[in-house]
């Protein structure tokens, strides 16, 4: 009995956080922009792979 | 209340360690606390192995220059897609891929998954059982094989104890784990360089090279296995990070350039001292005492790592429809039982490891190849929440009989790819692996496909690419 209430209890609080999830917008997590991606891949990719290149 | 549990205490532990989205409020990691994290989980005892199967093949400069680079990309390509979605929507990182893969397809990756865990479980339980065995035989006992079998299977029962009596437990081991795995890197760092200067550690040859041309490439693909063996992992973490930032980030600087850093520890270890088993070079570079005291530190660090990976297999376990109403303590064992071939032949394994670790890019380099198209090309970064977790036909991520036919053949096919390329067991290598790597062609060519077959087939027809992102009213739902 007290499982199938937890399992009610689960399903309710589901839909409860998915309405709340939905309803977040970029900004509440700090959007990253273009270029911020564009320095990052170049950071992280782009200058291991020149490295790999170089040592090889 | 349920055994001296309330019903919200339950749903908050679901919402924690299971499958509950996590709301914005309840996010643990800020920007410090994700960094202390993350290098708690890079700086790991598998590390030093990692380093020693680079030993191998290749020597001090080129050894450094392809782990730290291997593990950085590997981390960046496994991360970007699933850390930013996991970040956003809560999500844990199945079901975040079902959005791709489809609610039945994406327990197919949940196999992968599994297979991680279980793998990397097992490797490390030996190496637990190795070192055991060697401190042993530095006091005069033999034990052998049959001392390492009984290590792992007393590795296991400790590891089922441990997350039965809860993830609080593991937190326990890890507030000692981490700081000893820190002080044991720093203090083997000095002990290399006081025993061999940089000149002398450059001039080591490989200790087991194979083809000379492949032998750089086989070093990268460590590097990068090394990095994407951090695939299953990043949804656990990322979901409870309070910005996209601290969920993509720190992962990079820790798990992957702080990992790749750690792992040159085994890598000059095994050059200087000849062996790639650190619990074979360890006593040898600590002596007596402190190379005891360091194995076993690591064998604790082993024990309770194995019991993390076991812990986040049996919650992975629950995405099985047939699974999810076992009680923790079944669910926990099911995952053990593979485990168990390790008792049965460990050297054997243990000495194919390099082979599974090179499989890990083998597995996860397309499947985070597909994601990425997926989720940055053709989802523009939004996922519809409410069809994760609908179980039904309609639901958006049903596809084909829940099967994204497209995205589960180009992640099928860049393995094949990838095995055809070089193939991790038998390192028999085609085509142009010399020049272009074998994760390259498995990532970039999985990728074009996909972005192509999409287009064609599912965008506007199938999988909710242009429909609401607006939460639905479940049918049928999944949890």
């Amino acid at each position: 009995m007290s499982d199938e209430l937890f399992e009610q209890a689960l399903q309710v609080e589901l839909v409860k956080r998915i309405d709340a999830v939905s309803s977040y917008t970029e900004e509440d997590f700090g959007r990253i922009s273009g270029m911020e991606w564009m320095v990052f891949l170049l950071l992280g990719l782009l200058i291991p792979c020149v490295a790999v290149w170089w040592a090889a | 209340m349920v055994g001296g549990v309330t019903i919200e205490e339950r749903i908050r532990e679901e919402a924690l360690f299971g499958r509950l989205p996590l709301l914005k409020e309840e996010r643990e990691y800020s920007t410090r606390g994700i960094i202390s994290t993350g290098f708690t989980y890079a700086v790991a005892a598998w590390c030093f192995l990692i380093g020693g199967y680079s030993a191998n093949v290749v020597g001090a400069v080129q050894g450094i220059v392809t782990l730290v680079c291997g593990c950085t990309i590997g981390v960046i390509m496994s991360a970007a897609a699933s850390a930013l979605a996991c970040n956003r929507y809560g999500l844990e990182q199945i079901d975040y891929t079902k959005s791709c893969y489809g609610q039945r397809g994406a327990r197919l990756i949940l196999l992968f998954y599994i297979i991680n865990q279980i793998g990397w479980t097992g490797m490390i339980l030996v190496m637990f059982g190795k070192g055991v065995t060697n401190v042993a035989a530095g006091l005069g006992y033999d034990g052998g094989e049959n001392l390492v079998r009984l290590c792992v299977l007393a590795g296991l029962v400790v590891g089922y104890w441990v997350i039965n009596k809860g993830v609080h437990v593991l937190n326990v081991f890890n507030s000692i784990v981490f700081p000893g795995l820190l002080i044991v890197t720093g203090f083997l760092y000095w002990a290399i360089f006081k025993s061999a200067d940089w000149a002398t550690i450059c001039a080591q040859p490989p200790i087991d090279p194979q083809d000379p041309g492949l032998n750089y490439i086989l070093s990268f693909e460590y590097g990068l296995g090394a990095g994407f063996s951090w695939w299953p992992g990043i949804g656990f973490l990322t979901r409870n990070t309070d910005t996209q930032r601290n969920s993509l980030y720190p992962q990079v600087l820790t798990m992957g350039f702080g990992m790749g850093v750690v792992c040159c520890t085994g890598l000059l270890a095994g050059l200087v001292f000849r062996s790639y088993d650190p619990t074979v070079w360890m006593i040898q570079v600590g002596g007596p005492l402190f190379g005891v005291l360091s194995l076993l530190l690591v064998a604790i660090a082993n024990v309770s790592a194995s019991a993390m990976m076991m812990y986040t297999a049996a919650l992975a376990l629950r995405h099985i429809g047939a699974l999810r109403a076992l009680p923790w303590g079944k669910l926990t064992l099911l995952g053990f039982i593979p485990v168990l071939a390790y008792v049965i032949m460990p050297s054997r394994l243990y000495d194919g490891g390099s082979a599974f670790l090179a499989y890990n890019a083998t597995m996860f380099a397309p499947i985070s190849a597909v994601l990425l198209v997926d989720y940055f090309l053709l989802r523009r970064g939004r996922i519809n929440v409410s069809q994760v977790f609908e179980d039904a036909p309609e639901g958006h991520y049903w596809f084909w009989h829940g099967f994204n036919l497209p995205a589960l053949f180009c992640a099928f096919f860049g393995m094949g790819l990838y095995i055809w390329l070089l193939n991790p067991v038998t390192y028999a290598a085609h085509g142009p692996v010399r020049f272009l790597t074998a994760s390259g062609p498995a990532t970039v060519l999985p990728m074009l496909l996909y972005a192509i077959l999409a287009y064609l087939f599912l965008v506007g027809k199938s999988g909710g690419y242009r429909d609401t992102l607006d939460a639905l009213p479940l049918r049928k739902s999944n949890l």
